[in-house]
């Protein structure tokens, strides 16, 4: 009998405890939010001086001079400003790029003798985002010309800005189409 | 086990790939300048005045009579005519048997290297107007364009009148 009682306690001694066949798995989740900046809405074009709207998205849109030159091609004035909707989750860049440097002709006339201006330059001033320093991009015939300017922090707001048409009275414009395309960047930095 | 590694492993991949985005947003801006021409800086010039010399025996004074007008310009290729509205100097008078009611002259319009020229003695009966050829200037011209006159000694007398009269008109048309 004693033997017996001895064997039993061995046995369960010997037995591993209930929570010693417990183990733990753990997840570590993480994530990372990429910086980025977005327009968040179509622009709205105001203050328009001689220029029309043709359309406006988020990603392009179209503003035309509504009548370039006097009867004898002398330029008129036009301007506009611009108010887009934006957001950067992070200290961001705008830039403003004129692709030809001003508005050019996609086929120039040619000239056979005298002196036609064959360009109309423009300034895009920006007058609004997040603390960023005000700046100006004067086209002068310089493809892909830019100028930029560094925000503070992250922001949601408008991005605003103007541009105004440079009146050369010096000569008469020669003949075409002409067209630029100003583009606006917002870049996290 | 695996399997949850495995893809907490693939999204960690994905998310620390991901690039900063840029916003963009293209301004297409556009102009449209017309196709013009003017003649000293507007498009309806007064008229310019020219008498031909006649004697009192009904000599015609055959030298070249010029002008020139500064600042003509067309700012894209354009066509250059001139044209005599009557067909000569003209007058409304009859003309008797052996006489003409008509000095014929020859003229031309000249913008850069375009010239238009005109021999009005072409269409002897001044029925109607006469047209000089179509020149083109082959671009954007602008400067001086010049029009000159040479009357003609006419073979036969000249009837007695004072409404000889004509209109050579030069016409700067863009293309």
């Amino acid at each position: 009998m004693t033997s017996r009682t001895i064997f039993a306690a061995l046995v369960l001694a010997a037995l591993p405890a209930a929570s010693a066949l417990a183990t733990d798995q753990n997840i570590n989740l993480t994530a990372e939010v990429p910086k980025f900046c977005k327009f968040d809405a179509v622009p709205t074009f105001g203050s328009l001086g001689n220029v029309s709207v043709g359309s406006a998205s988020t990603a392009a849109s179209v503003i035309n001079v509504t009548t370039a030159t006097s009867a004898t091609g002398i330029m008129n004035a036009a301007s506009f400003n611009f108010t887009i909707p934006a957001t950067c989750n992070f200290p961001s860049q705008v830039t403003f790029l004129s692709v030809n440097g001003g508005l050019k002709a996609s086929s120039p006339e040619p000239i056979a003798s005298g002196t036609f201006l064959s360009r109309i330059d423009y300034t895009a001033s920006l007058f609004g985002w997040n603390g960023a320093a005000p700046f100006s991009l004067a086209t002068n015939g310089t493809a892909n010309a830019s100028a930029s300017s560094a925000g503070t922090a992250p922001h949601t707001g408008n991005l605003q800005g103007l541009v105004v048409f440079a009146v050369n009275n010096s000569a008469p414009l020669a003949a075409g189409d002409y067209a630029d395309i100003l583009r606006i960047s917002l870049t996290p930095q | 086990m695996k399997k949850l590694i495995m893809t907490a492993a693939i999204l960690g991949l994905t998310a620390s790939g991901a690039a900063a985005q840029t916003a963009t947003q293209d301004v297409n801006i556009t102009a449209e300048v017309p196709k013009f021409c003017t003649i000293a800086g507007i498009t309806g010039p007064a008229a310019l005045n020219s008498t031909v010399p006649v004697s009192a025996t009904g000599v015609v004074t055959t030298t070249l009579i010029s002008h020139t007008v500064a600042n003509a310009t067309c700012n894209t290729a354009a066509d250059v005519i001139a044209t005599s509205q009557s067909g000569g100097i003209k007058s409304a008078t009859s003309a008797a048997s052996g006489f003409t009611n008509i000095i014929d002259y020859t003229g031309s319009a000249t913008l850069g290297a375009a010239t238009s020229s005109i021999n009005t003695v072409t269409a002897p009966a001044a029925a109607g107007s006469e047209a000089g050829n179509t020149a083109d200037t082959g671009g954007a011209v602008t400067g001086n364009l010049t029009i000159t006159i040479t009357p003609a000694q006419p073979s036969v007398p000249l009837m007695a009148a004072a409404d000889y009269a004509d209109v050579l008109r030069v016409t700067l048309t863009a293309r």
